[in-house]
């Protein structure tokens, strides 16, 4: 320990902090979970009745489990094969403009999220929206984006992609670059077509990059909370409610700090599941094309 | 020593105002956050007697201001000085224990009150924790050009509603608005969810019963709830959510003839109406309809309440009450109140010009507050907002949906929304 003193004293600025901002919080929200707070003085002790309530009494929490699942499979593989498509479009070298097409790309991913769904919010008006004007324009009648329970994740699901492909592209365009070009020239030489030449070495060496959008997206999603927060605020119904806006509403609008601390273990719990999966799949097949 | 304390505080706030001249002794600066614009006017009034007390405002949206105090009490710093709260939040935030304790303030001036509100402020045992600052009764705002254009006679029932709104209808005019998808409660501008709960208030019926037990499944929330779904049924409510940039528009085109709100609506109106607008000095304000003819016109939506979070310096606490008892407890406060567009709860202010002659620009020459001040003393009592009114709120709004949509009928949806209610 003596002998590395200094070499410690320079880790700890991040420790500390860390053990302020990062774990106390952490292990705080847990007790916190495990009662139940009335008032600004008086914590009841109630062990895992919050849980309970959540998992056997609480329907509501179950909808906005459903709907986030829901946002994440219609989303997340749709938001990556677009990215990628993006990706292999502006990584061809003949390609003329490709970093403004680039930045034109990133740019929703800079925007500011509150901006993005103000200006979503206008864009998906049932009567004076510009996207049913569109749509009027060519017979085809109103949708009812915000309003309607059925499509009120979609609209939300359109947000997320627009905001988050520009993102995922410039991550696949990394990983493509990273590819040696001489793999592509001995497979030219080989005589192998475009489609062929994708699926036997673009994509597999893209796995770990694509495995990392995809957790990181995974993660994303079970954590939504700005967008369906400004477009909709979980409704109509509670039919966008996210985890993480009912955990939003028990704490802050309803005062239940104790039940929104078990939401938000939940929520940490089920996020981790899909993600350690991922890691997996995406990790061991990796593993036997890097041996190779 | 505490009753000492007031005593100095209530003459030391009188002084000025019966001597007519400025008080300098009071130094200091108190903080608020609040989404009133009321409270600006009223400083600037404030700030003649008391030169040497700053108010420094953070505006703040309506949401915002009540959740970011709830986490500084829960958090035991950071609150501002002075509070406005909602009338329908109040009692979270006494729940809370987190406000000064005014009983002895209050006690003597009660009856300057209207009582609904003294109630609305007190808690169990009857210590009250907040100073009423404006009242908000109910009457149906419109626009007289259309009135005039098809010569309507305003309606006396929610029938006589119903049915002008069906011959409207033929004509392209909504009577009111009502989101299908209850999507507008969050806007401050109360919503579906406020509609309901205004309708429900009319009969004398309420949300929860005396033990504050909720019966969002009794006769009178079913009455109400079954009356918008006719206005959405038969088509006479235009399907846009409060605030929204089609509804300002259905307006300024002259498509819907008008809203069911409380007093503060002409502050509403101030914010979508620009002066010069075909709107500005168009819009007029009458009694709500009645259920049955000759029944009850009146009602209550919102309001707000001034208090002050008990995590303050004492010194400071006194600053902020000197604001307070200026503010929501004399004439002079009443004015510039009365003047910034929301009804004052003062009621000596009522028999006197500040209320009696008040006019506003886009009401035209309508002596707006004379008529809603007859309204406030014949709202029903039996209102009850209880700590857990936000969550309620929520249930009614996420089932609201389902039942105007017609997905569940009113019966069975209210019927939902007890179960769900009963079991947080």
């Amino acid at each position: 320990m003596s002998r590395h003193r200094q070499a410690y004293l320079f880790v700890s600025p991040f420790f500390i902090l860390f053990i302020i901002f990062g774990l106390y919080p952490i292990i705080y929200s847990f007790v916190l979970s495990l009662n139940e707070w009335h008032s600004v003085k008086v914590w009841h002790y109630v062990g895992l009745k919050n849980y309970a309530t959540l998992l056997c009494k609480d329907p509501v929490f179950w909808t906005s489990l459903f709907n986030v699942v829901y946002l994440f499979v219609i989303n997340v593989p749709a938001m990556i094969f677009l990215s990628i498509f993006i990706a292999l479009a502006l990584n061809n070298t003949a390609r003329r403009h490709k970093d403004l097409f680039r930045i034109v790309y990133l740019l929703p991913y800079v925007t500011s999220v509150l901006s993005i769904a103000i200006v979503f919010y206008i864009f998906f008006d049932d009567q004076s929206g510009l996207v049913n004007l569109l749509l009027g324009t060519m017979g085809i009648p109103h949708v009812h984006w915000l309003t309607s329970q059925a499509m009120s994740k979609i609209s939300i699901d359109i947000l997320i992609t627009w905001k988050w492909t520009g993102y995922n592209m410039i991550i696949a365009l990394s990983g493509l670059q990273s590819i040696e070009p001489q793999i592509y020239d001995a497979a030219k030489i080989d005589g192998a077509g475009r489609i062929r030449t994708f699926w036997r070495i673009t994509f597999p060496l893209l796995r770990p990059v694509i495995g990392f959008m995809f957790i990181t997206a995974t993660i994303g999603t079970f954590n939504l909370f700005t967008e369906p927060y400004f477009l909709t605020n979980g409704g109509p119904g509670y039919s966008s409610l996210t985890l993480v806006l009912y955990l939003y509403r028990s704490a802050f609008k309803f005062f239940q700090l104790g039940y929104g601390s078990a939401i938000a273990f939940l929520t940490f719990i089920l996020v981790l599941i899909p993600s350690v999966a991922q890691v997996r799949i995406w990790a061991d097949r990796d593993r036997s094309y890097s041996a190779g | 020593m505490k009753r000492l304390l007031m005593l100095v505080l209530v003459l030391a706030c009188l002084s000025p105002i019966a001597f007519g001249q400025a008080n300098t002794d009071l130094k200091g600066t108190i903080t608020c956050w609040t989404w009133a614009p009321a409270l600006k006017s009223v400083y600037a009034g404030f700030k003649k007697l008391y030169p040497n007390i700053n108010l420094e405002i953070t505006p703040m949206s309506w949401s915002d201001a009540h959740d970011k105090v709830l986490v500084a009490m829960a958090s035991g710093s950071g609150a501002p000085d002075l509070l406005t709260i909602d009338s329908g939040y109040i009692q979270k935030f006494i729940d809370q224990g987190g406000l000064v304790d005014m009983t002895e303030f209050m006690t003597p001036i009660k009856d300057k009150f209207p009582a609904f509100k003294v109630v609305n402020d007190s808690d169990a045992n009857g210590h009250v924790f907040a100073v009423p600052f404006d009242v908000a009764p109910v009457g149906f705002f419109y626009q007289k050009s259309i009135v005039d254009k098809y010569k309507i006679t305003l309606p006396e029932t929610w029938s006589d509603f119903i049915a002008l709104g069906k011959q409207l209808k033929s004509k392209g005019i909504y009577m009111n608005t009502v989101s299908i998808a209850a999507s507008s409660m969050d806007q401050s501008l109360h919503g579906e969810v406020g509609l309901l709960g205004l309708l429900t208030q009319q009969q004398g019926g309420a949300w929860f019963d005396a033990n504050l037990k909720p019966i969002l499944n009794s006769k009178e929330v079913v009455t109400a709830m079954k009356l918008i779904k006719e206005m959405v049924d038969s088509g006479v409510s235009a399907n846009e959510s409060m605030g929204s940039p089609s509804y300002q528009q259905g307006y300024a085109d002259g498509k819907i003839l008008g809203v069911v709100s409380g007093a503060w609506y002409v502050n509403a109106l101030n914010d979508f109406v620009k002066p010069g607008a075909s709107q500005w000095g168009n819009w007029r304000v009458a009694l709500m309809p009645s259920f049955t003819k000759g029944g009850v016109r009146a009602s209550n939506l919102g309001g707000s309440e001034l208090a002050i979070p008990a995590q303050i310096s004492d010194s400071q606490k006194k600053l902020a009450m000197t604001f307070i008892k200026y503010a929501c407890a004399t004439l002079e406060g009443a004015k510039v109140h009365a003047d910034s567009n929301e009804l004052p709860a003062y009621l000596p202010a009522y028999s006197t010009d500040i209320i009696q002659n008040k006019t506003f620009d886009v009401m035209g020459d309508q002596k707006v507050y004379k008529m809603l001040a007859q309204v406030a003393p014949k709202v029903p009592l039996t209102w009850r907002i209880p700590p857990q009114y936000t969550q309620i709120q929520s249930i009614l709004q996420a089932k609201m949906n389902s039942i105007l949509t017609g997905k569940v009928s009113v019966e069975k949806g209210l019927q939902e929304a007890q179960d769900e209610a009963l079991s947080k």
